[in-house]
């Protein structure tokens, strides 16, 4: 026997499902991989929405390894920088053909640069053709240069599968330098500038600007927690510049990083970085520093990124309801950190500009101070 | 004796269960936005490449789905206009249909409406349904709580 509000229950449940549409197709997702021409291996995977169109593989030697301590640039370091130069020569032009793309990046670990570009598949071609015009011909005077050229594992013809990865599938060869310490023999000899971080990034910051000199690079070989600190000669306040290519280097390095900021590109690059296996928190800004935990999460949002134009953060608590908390606030980070099952940015105009793809408290996050001797600037 | 070897993959997985999903998003969001939330709830679990070696691939679709109706509603402005254009089309497409029913349930919170349709509609256990989304049995239970408490509202004025 049921009572009339089971009844009424069952009753709206059965209009719901006679309203059901007809079940949509399962989502193109797709990956294909090839082997291209002059022993290059080209992998790429497309969707509908995310298409890395190439991952050229060549020679693993790390262009700054054989001039740890100087500043001269060596034949190999201008040969890297035009090969640079060239991968971004070919995502400009797969930005012409519409298609909104990530910056190259050169993945130390596996020695590839890839590309990725999210677009319709059927710019897939047109942007294979980008980059075999504007970017293989320098890859091969750079193998030809810098070689030998790692074998590649064989790839299936137009291998299709239900799975994106955005992987290569070539083997680092057997020197490829990993460790903590091999980086920072390499980045850590010499001050750094922000120009080079840009170019081995392959990004520009939105606040970029000329004349940061990373005064020291240390990286704790046992937790493998970096520290860099920087001067800023020009006094501005607009250092998020800078952070954006640290962190994205440690993004791409690997490299835990620690330090200041009080300003940064996108909380997707933040949470991306933070996801990576990449530590980055700490902050020498007015931040609070009592609880680490709270001071990382805090971090993310208050340094890096909330978005232009936002205005209050949403945070659905555990027990599914929902609080709107100004972003000036400091119980922000509390509320994220302890109580959060999902954030939601929301903009002046109501519109939803950011949603956590998974609570926070799960994000591999660690807050450290920065050292004494740091400039105290964000 | 026949050994029998389960061959899973996503588009098995989803054709067994897709009526399910959609009846669910259905559930969630209304006809109109139910095929986006499946199919971007799907395109996350194939770009993740969660679904085929997940533990239960039918609860983690169904959290998928959750999760984007959830994310769909989020925005109070645009939940209250799929809420009336929910509560606008049941309405017209149902006769017999409540209209202060209706708007009551279109009103609950997408967790609330998950728990109330696997519960009514799938005849879920809570235990069941708890698995489903992802969240505590005890979850449930103070949402089909909340739901019905609403709904007793309702039927009582």
């Amino acid at each position: 026997m049921t009572d009339p509000i089971t009844d009424t229950l069952r009753d709206s449940m059965r209009q719901v499902v006679d309203m059901a549409p007809e079940a949509p197709a399962l989502p193109a997702v797709a990956q294909y991989s090839r082997r291209a021409r002059s022993g290059l291996a080209l992998v790429g995977g497309f969707a509908a929405v995310i298409l890395t169109v190439g991952v050229a593989a060549f020679a693993l030697t790390r262009p700054t390894q054989e001039v740890a301590g100087s500043t001269d640039l060596t034949h190999r370091e201008i040969a890297f920088a035009e090969l640079e130069e060239a991968a971004h020569s070919a995502t400009q032009c797969i930005e012409d053909l519409g298609a909104e793309t990530r910056p190259p990046v050169y993945h130390d670990d596996s020695a590839t640069f890839s590309f990725t570009m999210v677009a319709d598949g059927s710019l897939q071609s047109e942007a294979e053709a980008c980059i075999e015009e504007l970017f293989e011909p320098t890859n091969a005077e750079w193998m030809a240069a810098y070689g030998p050229v790692p074998t590649p594992e064989p790839h299936d013809e137009a291998t299709t599968t239900h799975a994106t990865n955005e992987t290569t599938t070539t083997n680092p060869p057997d020197n490829d330098p990993q460790s903590v310490a091999d980086i920072a023999e390499l980045i850590g000899a010499r001050p750094i500038t922000q120009n080079d971080l840009e170019l081995k990034t392959g990004l520009t910051p939105r606040f970029a600007t000329n004349g940061y000199e990373l005064n020291r690079i240390t990286i704790d070989t046992e937790t493998e927690i970096g520290l860099i600190l920087y001067n800023d000669p020009s006094e501005r306040d607009d250092g998020g510049g800078a952070y954006a290519c640290i962190y994205d280097y440690a993004l791409i390095s690997g490299v835990s990083v620690i330090g200041g900021a009080q300003c940064a590109p996108t909380l997707d690059r933040a949470i991306e970085m933070a996801t990576s296996g990449a530590t980055a928190s700490g902050s020498c800004g007015p931040v609070p520093k009592e609880d680490p935990q709270v001071d990382g999460v805090w971090t993310l949002f208050s340094s890096w990124g909330i978005p232009d134009g936002v205005d209050t953060v949403r945070v659905t608590l555990s027990n599914d309801e929902e609080e709107t908390i100004d972003v000036a606030s400091t119980r922000v980070a509390q509320k994220l950190w302890n109580e959060s099952i999902s954030i939601t940015a929301i903009s002046y105009d109501g519109d939803t500009i950011y949603e956590s793809p998974y609570p926070l408290s799960q994000l591999p996050i660690q807050g450290i101070d920065c050292a004494p001797g740091s400039d105290g600037q964000g | 004796m026949e050994q029998v070897v389960e061959v899973r993959s996503a588009e098995g997985l989803y054709g067994q269960h897709r009526m399910s999903l959609i009846r669910f998003a259905t559930a969630l969001v209304g006809p109109d936005d139910a095929a986006d939330v499946v199919s971007d709830a799907m395109e996350s679990l194939l770009r993740g490449n969660q679904l085929v070696s997940a533990e239960s691939p039918v609860g983690l679709m169904h959290t998928a789905v959750l999760a984007k109706a959830r994310s769909m509603q989020r925005s109070v402005f645009a939940r209250r206009v799929r809420e009336r254009r929910f509560a606008d089309r049941w309405i017209e497409q149902q006769p017999d249909a409540r209209p202060e029913v209706v708007q009551a349930l279109v009103r609950l919170s997408p967790q609330q409406r998950a728990c109330v349709y696997l519960t009514y509609w799938e005849d879920q256990a809570p235990a069941s349904v708890a698995a489903h989304l992802g969240i505590g049995e005890g979850s449930v239970k103070r949402q089909l709580a909340r739901a019905r408490a609403k709904l007793r509202e309702v039927l009582n004025d």
